[in-house]
């Protein structure tokens, strides 16, 4: 595979180098647009031949003629030179942060940043590279307000994503990606390097544009496109480790703590219980050591690009290799893009993408919760005694009696280590061309191919964890071995039409185009037992196949799934004196996932922008250099549900009867169906402001959003004696509301750069009807969603301490009815309706699961050749629900917390006694809820641009070498591995201790370019 | 059916006007059919109703039930304890301890369990009687046999909802979404529907032999209608009525006591003699049967420990035992840490009470057989009705009436029975005081039937409740309307006394 893809490399990439002869002089001054302040160490460079301005902005340079001489300074935007003939040239260096000519993407086209009328945030490509991500999105954490982002700890792991709050309860709350104008639900295959900007849409009048899939947000990435003449071969490569700190790792007791701790609660229970006597004493098994592992990392890449007039060319191979901090979980992934444009004459360009991608992945086999649940009195290893090379479970020690159920975690890390093998294969190609005519008028049409194709396959062998004859229950009782293959192919193709009219007084665009998009997926599995036969505990690697397999075990099934779209649109952009802007958007979208009559929806919307600024009357004002006032209004709809939920079917085998010794199968007919359905509609109002001021040093971007959701896709279950079993329906509506804003200050003083950006944002959730008595969803045992609170909240008692003595019982017990046996060291629950019985009337909502405050900050240094940044980010207004403490079917260890349990009169006011006959001590209440906010330090790094004087002798162009760190430190109050727990949208942030920790990364990288 | 059907039909006839307009939108399920692919002739509608039915048969012995049956009607009296660990299963405590509330789970469990039953039987139903429109091949007395075991099926799930809960909803047709949930329906409307709904059943049912004779294993009988009406009686203490359905299923010759009492359960004796009311589970992994719905109903009880049989609930109690010692069911009744069967010797987990309910255990050669290899008695049916209850019914009917020697009669024949042959034990009762053999017959139901179905509701009916102990007179008669229900329904729902 990776040969294949090195020779195609070098076939898509032509090289090219020229020279020349007879050079001239060229000489001037850079200075700085704002304050017209010379600029000192400006690079002014043109292939390998490089120099820098001194401390007066000053510069020289020998040149052959004709050629074009680049000027770069971090925090300046670069500039072009073309030099015919020696001289005098200044130069004056536009600071990037107020370039408001430059044009930002907007689906179907771009704009200019300073006619922008809705929320749009920017992250450049230059943000996110050096991120050791296997993810894109993982990188945008903390960098855009409103933009919520739980990351996963796992090698393969995406992160979810939510904006602006959550806006559906059944639909998908990710947002649309759309890729170099391919629309998408996934960018996991994107290489982060590969990336020149990505643009988050928030507010209606931006994503109106993608009518019935806008309503989560869009996030519209462009990848790089060569951007200069010339040949450029640059190469990044990195290598780190990521590890799990002992600071943020669960907490556990050891052998010791937990045979005091369990024989606390045997008295507890039984005062006539015998001691028990624990088979390791001291320290015990660490499990989660034995588990965990600093993991290796590493990625390189390599680009080639070559720009000039008539067009350019990108290409990019990348290799990722990422080792989760869980043994044995890893992800390697192989991505080839190229990227290239040709115009054809003045009239005419053509384009050509594609994206090759090979990934496999390995699974972590072990469940963290059960390295968490098992006790550390054994040791993981059976004596030699009882091993036998025949049974791989022999090497085991089975699992303690008192806890049979929870098996050793390292068996099954061991056993099932290399058996499973997940290999995915993409390939994105997509073509477009471009045709100029009438002077104002571009045509484009555009196709768009994304096929993936998965393999799996998974082989278990018979096994039994046993020391000679001891039961467990940590068996397999036969080898079983799985195979399963998916194949999906997603088109798209995009016409459109833009009509573009720029004079002195005002600009106009306009575009009307088409979209049609399909997606058609498939795929199969099939699995069979008892390899060989029965008599084999253990299958070689090549004997695993599923002829081999029992025939009476084999079975198989398949899947097929496919859903369209359709859409007409159109937009007009209109900018008058500069001044006074206007966008205005429609869209009629039809889907295949809703029912015929309901498929068609139109979604318009209004954007209004006031450059105040600019306005005769607010001239003179000397600190204040730009001011806009914008507003949007608009509607965009979420699809995001399952296929086919309008349309009533009959499974023709739908339920068995087995009747004379066989087995019949029988239609069966689907349920209540809403052939009605349809999307749910958002309308987003948003009000906001940009300001630059102090010689655009200090840039504020405020703003305000209302969202509601309206026809809410949700299942609201009636009572049983009506029905169960009832499809998904629009019943409901709920609404998002926050403010945001993004503060940064930029400046230099001498050779000293600086900035610091601040951003944050708020967002209120509220349900507004559901159902049609507004009755509520329960979301498992511990989650509510009401109208009036938010989406997913916690529905459980208020704790009132601990009873600390049996008078504290009596006196509550005679003013109490309930159906549990309070004793002292019980959690003392609050009567909230006062009615004098303790039960489920006395519960209420006491935890959210969305934050109400996000946050991010970065800071960023630069002195001469160094850099210095850094990245923070958290949350605030938010609850977990920690789960962990409580013991249900089998005993587990203890947390080191629990040290501090309730065992006598004023011991603990907070931890309950160790009993667990008692389950009201495991009810769900605030005793259980933990505070889900956090602090992090995202990311730090310092680097070095080795000085270009040096380079030029070795040819080379540009050479980076950074150190970083991500994650390195977390404050949290929360007693579980990581604060970033996740969930579904009704029943998110419980802790059972099995979350994926999230390890703090090192890595040491380089950058150069040729 | 009907709703489905028609939409489909209707869709496809819509689809067919309006021709290709939209086809790109046009994305269908596969292996479904729907409105572009549906041809009626393709599945005949019988198959249909058969489905449905098949469903209503499934939900009857769905994890709901498995789990909240044995905890409704045995662990809430002093004969069953919860089992298990002390702190397994907590939401069983409660109900041992007698303090639970409307928010127990288990009871919702137990509701919902019967519900689910009733909207399969509702879609049968509805799909029987409109089966001539849709299908010519299908006689009426074929749509009528549908009917009926719905019928049946139906009126057995609102007998034990009125039993457990007292008035409830009576849904008797598929209800939409958007429907308000109905109010509870007094029960004698109720029970006056469900009866005459039987009577009109039992011709169109078949009998045990005759469904024994095809092959044709899982469905009520014409006694299971029967054994449901004599049921409904008793509870209204219509003894009369009562005996008069027992009579007519002793004489049917449909069932007798020919099964040894330690036979009763297991395999081969399924659908046997003894069967009146039973619920087919199946697993035989080596012919590929797997029955549908849930296997739970042996492993929830099942012995815990080695052979592992499962988590240990409703376990006999020491009251129980005690008072059954020398009982010759005893053995059959109750499977103990140390006994030895088959060669076995059966080890218990460390538990309080490590004592098991016999009735679920299945024999270690069952255990063997189609490549089963395991111990947790998947293919154990469900006896909801068994013969010697209705001979009991019959004889507490008669001693009711005045009847002593019918009653002493019919009370010998189950005696006999559990006797086994051993003369020396459970000496024939011969008084003639009626409130000591009306005792005799409360006492066999106690031991014949320990474990099952009765025991909890026959205490309540029979004003015997100082037998249960933490028993809360003018609140235990009834379990609770669940609050899960009673909020989902927006109030609609009322709640019963005491609670």
């Amino acid at each position: 595979m990776k040969k294949t893809l090195i020779i195609l490399f070098a076939l898509l990439s032509a090289l090219q180098v020229s020279w020349g002869q007879g050079k001239i002089e060229v000489r001037g001054k850079v200075t700085a647009s704002d304050n017209g302040e010379p600029l000192p160490g400006v690079a002014v460079s043109i292939g390998n031949n490089y120099t820098e301005t001194d401390y007066n902005g000053a510069y020289s340079i020998l040149v052959e003629p004709g050629s074009t001489l680049k000027f770069e300074l971090s925090g300046m935007k670069a500039v072009g030179l073309t030099v015919k003939s020696s001289g005098n040239y200044d130069i004056t260096m536009v600071p990037q942060a107020i370039d408001l000519e430059e044009s930002v993407v907007v689906g179907y086209g771009t704009q200019r940043k300073k006619d922008i009328t809705g929320s749009i945030t920017v992250v450049s490509g230059e943000e996110l590279k050096n991120t050791p991500a296997n993810n894109p999105l993982s990188a945008l954490q903390g960098k855009v307000p409103g933009l919520y982002v739980i990351n996963s700890g796992a090698a393969d792991g995406s992160p979810s994503i939510t904006l602006r709050g959550v806006s559906t309860v059944r639909a998908s709350t990710t947002p649309l990606y759309v890729v170099d104008n391919m629309l998408t639900d996934n960018i996991s295959w994107l290489n982060v390097n590969d990336i020149a900007s990505m643009e988050v849409l928030k507010d209606a009048s931006s994503t109106a544009m993608f009518g019935v899939q806008g309503a989560n947000g869009v996030i519209i990435i462009t990848t790089k496109k060569a951007d200069s003449e010339g040949t450029k071969v640059s190469y990044s490569g990195s290598a780190g480790v990521n590890v799990v700190h002992d600071r943020d790792r669960l907490q556990l007791c050891d052998a010791d703590e937990f045979t005091l701790l369990y024989n606390e609660l045997l008295k507890n229970m039984d005062p006539e219980a015998e001691t028990w006597v624990p088979e390791l004493t001291g320290k015990g098994t660490d499990w989660i050591d034995l588990v965990l592992r600093p993991a290796f990392y590493t990625n390189h890449n390599i680009t080639l690009a070559k720009g000039g007039k008539a067009g350019s060319s990108t290409t990019s191979l990348s290799f990722l290799h990422n080792e989760g901090v869980v043994k044995f979980n890893s992800y390697d992934n192989v991505n080839l893009r190229t990227n290239n444009e040709y115009k054809v004459g003045e009239w005419m360009k053509v384009g050509v993408q594609a994206n090759i991608r090979a990934r496999q992945s390995d699974p972590a086999n072990v469940s963290l919760s059960s390295a968490a649940r098992v006790i550390p009195t054994y040791s993981p290893w059976d004596s030699e005694d009882y091993w036998d090379e025949t049974n791989l479970g022999s090497y085991f020690h089975p699992a303690d009696n008192i806890q049979k159920d929870v098996g050793n975690p390292l068996a099954s890390m061991y056993i099932g280590r290399g058996n499973s093998h997940n290999n995915a294969y993409q390939g994105l190609l997509n073509g477009f061309v471009e045709i100029y005519f009438l002077k104002d008028f571009t045509f484009k049409a555009a196709g768009y191919l994304d096929y993936n194709v998965g393999v799996s396959d998974s082989y278990n062998p018979k096994y039994y964890v046993t020391n000679g004859g001891s039961a467990s229950s940590q068996y397999s009782r036969y080898t079983s071995f799985s195979r399963s293959m998916s194949l999906s192919k997603k088109r798209q193709a995009d016409i459109t039409l833009t009509y573009n009219k720029v004079t002195d007084k005002f600009r106009l665009n306009a575009m009307a185009g088409f979209t049609a998009k399909e997606y058609i997926g498939s795929g199969f599995s099939a699995s069979c037992d008892t390899l060989i036969n029965g008599t084999y505990w253990t299958i070689p690697e090549d004997m695993r196949m599923l002829n081999l397999g029992d025939p009476k075990s084999k079975k198989n099934s398949d899947w097929y799934s496919s859903n369209a779209f359709l859409s007409y649109l159109g937009r007009v952009n209109a900018s008058l004196l500069d001044r006074y802007l206007l966008t205005a958007t429609i869209r009629y979208d039809g889907s295949s996932k809703f029912g015929r009559n309901h498929r068609w929806g139109l979604f318009p919307s209004l954007g209004l922008g006031w450059v105040i600024s600019d306005e005769p009357f607010m001239q003179g004002l000397d600190h204040l250099n730009f001011w806009k006032l914008r507003t949007s209004y608009g509607f965009a709809g979420n699809d995001k549900i399952g296929d086919y939920l309008a349309y009533p079917t009959i499974n023709p085998m739908g339920t068995t009867i087995i009747s004379g010794g066989n087995t019949y199968y029988i239609p069966v007919t689907s349920y209540q169906v809403d052939q009605n359905i349809h999307w749910e509609v958002v309308s987003t109002f948003d009000i906001g402001t940009d300001i630059k001021m102090f010689r655009n040093r200090l840039n504020l971007d405020l703003g305000y959003y209302y969202k509601k959701t309206e026809d809410l896709l949700a299942h609201v279950a009636p009572t049983i004696s009506v029905g169960s079993g009832y499809a998904v329906t629009n019943a409901g509506s709920l609404c998002n509301q926050g403010f945001e804003y993004v503060i940064s200050w930029e400046d230099r003083i001498g050779e000293f750069g600086y900035n610091l950006s601040i951003n944050g944002s708020t967002v209120k959730n509220r349900v507004l009807a559901l159902g049609n008595d507004n009755s509520y969803i329960t979301s498992g045992n511990y989650h509510r969603t009401d109208v009036g609170q938010p989406v997913g909240s916690f529905y459980g008692y208020v704790a009132e301490g601990i009873f600390q003595n049996q008078k504290e019982v009596d006196e509550w017990t005679a003013a109490h009815k309930s159906s549990y046996e309070f004793k002292p060291g019980d959690i003392r629950y609050a009567d909230l309706n006062n009615d004098g019985s303790f039960n489920d009337k006395d519960r209420t909502f006491i935890g959210k699961t969305i934050p109400s405050f996000i946050y991010g900050a970065s800071l960023k240094l630069s002195w001469k050749g160094f850099d210095l940044a850094c990245d923070v980010n958290g949350v605030s207004g938010v609850e977990i629900l920690n789960t962990k403490f409580w013991q249900t079917y089998a005993q587990y260890n203890y947390y080191k917390v629990q040290l501090n349990r309730w065992h006598g009169e004023n011991t603990s006011n907070t931890l309950p006694i160790l009993d667990s006959t008692r389950p009201q001590n495991q009810l769900c209440s605030t005793n259980a809820i933990e505070d889900g906010s956090y602090f992090r330090i995202r990311n730090i790094q310092l680097g070095y641009t080795v000085p270009k004087k040096l380079l030029n002798a070795i040819g080379m162009h540009n050479l980076y070498l950074y150190v970083q760190t991500q994650n390195p430190f977390t404050v949290k109050h929360t007693t579980s591995y990581s604060p970033e727990i996740g969930g579904g949208i009704l029943s998110a942030n419980i802790d059972d201790g099995g979350s994926f920790p999230i390890p703090s990364t090192y890595t040491f990288g380089i950058n150069l370019t040729f | 059916m009907k709703k489905t059907s028609y939409s489909i039909l209707a869709a496809a006839a819509m689809l067919a006007l309006s021709s290709c307009s939209g086809e790109f939108l046009d994305r269908y399920p596969h292996g479904q059919w729907h409105e572009g692919n549906y041809v009626p002739d393709d599945v005949p509608y019988s198959i249909l109703i058969e489905g449905e039915l098949a469903n209503a048969y499934a939900y009857q012995h769905s994890y709901d039930f498995n789990a909240s049956a044995p905890t409704l009607h045995c662990i809430s009296t002093d004969d069953a304890d919860k089992g298990s660990t002390a702190s397994d299963m907590s939401w069983a405590k409660i109900i041992d301890a007698h303090t639970w509330d409307a928010s127990a789970g288990v009871v919702n469990q137990y509701y919902v369990a019967w519900y689910n039953v009733i909207k399969y039987c509702n879609r049968t139903i509805s799909y029987a009687e409109s089966a001539g429109q849709f299908d010519k091949n299908i006689t009426e007395e074929e749509a009528n046999y549908y009917k009926a075991q719905a019928l049946t099926i139906r009126a057995q799930a609102y007998f034990r909802l009125i039993q457990a809960f007292g008035d409830v909803p009576y849904v008797d047709r598929e209800l939409g979404q958007d429907e308000k949930t109905p109010a509870r329906t007094d029960k004698n409307e109720i029970n006056a529907n469900i009866i005459s709904q039987l009577e009109w059943a039992i011709p169109h049912l078949r009998t045990r032999k005759a469904l024994v004779a095809d092959g044709d294993l899982g469905r009520v009988s014409q006694n299971s209608a029967r054994a449901v009406l004599a049921k409904i009686y008793m509870y209204e203490k219509d003894w009369a009525n009562c005996m008069k359905w027992t009579g007519e299923i002793i004489n049917s010759g449909d069932n007798d006591l020919s099964t040894p009492f330690d036979q009763i359960w297991t395999e081969k004796e399924e659908f046997g003699p003894e069967s009146i009311y039973e619920m087919d589970l199946d697993y035989k992994p080596s012919l590929s049967i797997n029955s549908a719905g849930n296997h739970q109903w042996a492993s929830i009880q099942g012995f815990r420990g080695q052979p592992n049989g499962g988590w240990g609930m409703n376990g006999p109690s020491e009251l129980l035992r005690n008072d059954m010692a020398g009982d010759p069911r005893y053995h059959a009744t109750v499977l103990s840490d140390g006994d030895v069967r088959e060669g076995v010797t059966f080890k218990s987990a460390a538990v309080p009470n490590p004592h098991y309910n016999a009735k679920v255990y299945a024999p270690l050669y069952e255990q063997q057989m189609y490549n089963r290899n395991t111990a947790g008695g998947q293919w154990l049916n469900i006896r909801l009705i068994r013969y010697s209850d209705i001979v009991l019914m019959h004889a507490e009917c008669a001693c009711e009436l005045g009847n002593l020697a019918e009653a002493r009669a019919k009370l010998e024949m189950v005696r006999a029975r559990a006797r086994g042959g051993d003369s020396s034990k459970l000496p024939e009762i011969t008084t003639d005081v009626q409130a000591e053999l009306r005792e005799a017959i409360h006492t066999e139901r106690r031991f014949e039937l320990a474990m099952e179905f009765e025991r909890y509701f026959d205490l309540i009916r029979w004003g015997e409740t100082d037998k249960i102990t933490g028993f809360k007179e003018g609140c235990h008669e009834l379990y609770p309307i669940p609050q899960k229900q009673i909020d989902a329904s927006n109030g609609i729902l009322t709640q019963n006394p005491g609670y």
